[in-house]
């Protein structure tokens, strides 16, 4: 192990901040799952876009390192980042998000069982967004609100609809609504 | 709505999932070629130089020495121990032990420490065998940094091999 792949990730952050390829290569590998499972999970599992998703936050993070505190979490902050570029990305395909089928989820979406994964893409984009931020990342109603331009109780609505056809796709049981 | 229906449970979702290898370069590409990058480091390359040329003429002119002074970051020093030292531990185990320890002793408040001892055997490339003449083989290698040349000779002497009046030699690596 070299020494700079011993390096915690405060040291390398700060060799990053003077522009040292290699820091950036081993921070680089030690996030970029992570970052990655992240920019998919926030547009639905396409992988051709979460890679843009994943390259804006990492040329982000490079350019706002500086920001970055003392003593805060490397891994954390770009986490941070990544969803918040997912975010954008979603907010600048609104049009997708306010139209949304009725049921929540997409028309050839079977009733039989299907794994995590299929079951969270059969969903339609924007109540797979609010179930992303609510259930995983913690967002209240009135945060998600304004992160989507949507009504509190539309975000509400969204969540219960969503868990409900998510349980139905992966247990078959009937939906709530 | 119904108690059945709480939170979904996210955890697992995509965690399997690799990032691809394209991306990878992809994020390099857009990294190093951004303007943030370059801009920066070539606000620090001339920083240094100025600051370098600054201490250099401060050094003429006192009269003092001219190395170059810390500038930021550590540099990164590598210190190469040759043969066995005359005195310390008899056995093998309990140089290499002390060795560790010092390492990890580093390893507290620099955690680019690193060190290696080296098999006996070697393997000449080329011509004239630069251990020809009989002098102590090469025995290991340890990488830590600090700030200067003064700093760095402090760390190298709590070396257990140079404690013990081993030979050694203290090196800069190119920033």
């Amino acid at each position: 192990m070299s020494g700079l792949e011993a390096g915690s990730d405060q040291w390398l952050v700060r060799r990053v901040r003077q522009r040292d390829e290699g820091a950036f290569e081993i921070l680089y590998g030690r996030y970029e799952r992570l970052v990655y499972t992240t920019a998919l999970r926030m547009v639905g599992g396409r992988g051709s876009e979460a890679e843009d998703v994943a390259q804006e936050a990492w040329l982000r993070c490079v350019q706002g390192l500086h920001r970055l505190k003392k003593g805060s979490a490397f891994g954390a902050w770009i986490v941070g980042i990544t969803r918040n570029c997912g975010l954008e990305r979603l907010r600048r395909e609104r049009r997708s998000l306010m139209n949304e089928p009725d049921d929540g989820a997409r028309p050839d979406s079977a009733a039989e069982r299907v794994d995590l994964e299929r079951a969270f893409e059969a969903l339609a984009p924007g109540f797979r967004t609010v179930l992303l931020l609510h259930d995983l990342y913690g967002y209240t109603h009135g945060e998600i609100a304004v992160q989507l331009g949507i009504a509190p109780g539309t975000s509400k609505s969204q969540l219960s609809r969503a868990r409900s056809r998510m349980r139905h796709l992966l247990n078959g049981s009937p939906t709530d609504d | 709505m119904t108690e059945s229906n709480g939170p979904i449970d996210l955890e697992r979702l995509y965690a399997e999932r690799e990032a691809p290898a394209s991306l990878r370069d992809a994020v390099r590409g857009r990294v190093f070629s951004d303007a943030s990058w370059s801009r920066r480091s070539a606000s620090l390359t001339i920083l240094r130089a100025v600051a370098a040329l600054s201490l250099f003429v401060a050094g003429y002119v006192l009269g003092g020495r001219t190395s170059p002074a810390p500038i930021g970051a550590p540099d990164t020093w590598v210190l190469f121990t040759y043969g066995a030292s005359s005195r310390g531990p008899a056995l093998e185990e309990e140089r290499v032990a002390a060795m560790a320890s010092w390492i990890r002793e580093r390893r507290a408040s620099d955690p680019s420490t690193t060190g290696d001892k080296l098999a006996h055997a070697r393997y000449v490339l080329g011509t004239p065998d630069p251990g020809a003449e009989g002098g102590e083989r090469l025995s290991g290698l340890f990488r830590f940094a600090a700030a200067d040349e003064d700093a760095a000779r402090r760390v190298a002497r709590n070396h257990p091999h140079v404690q013990w009046g081993g030979r050694a030699e203290l090196r800069r690596i190119e920033p």
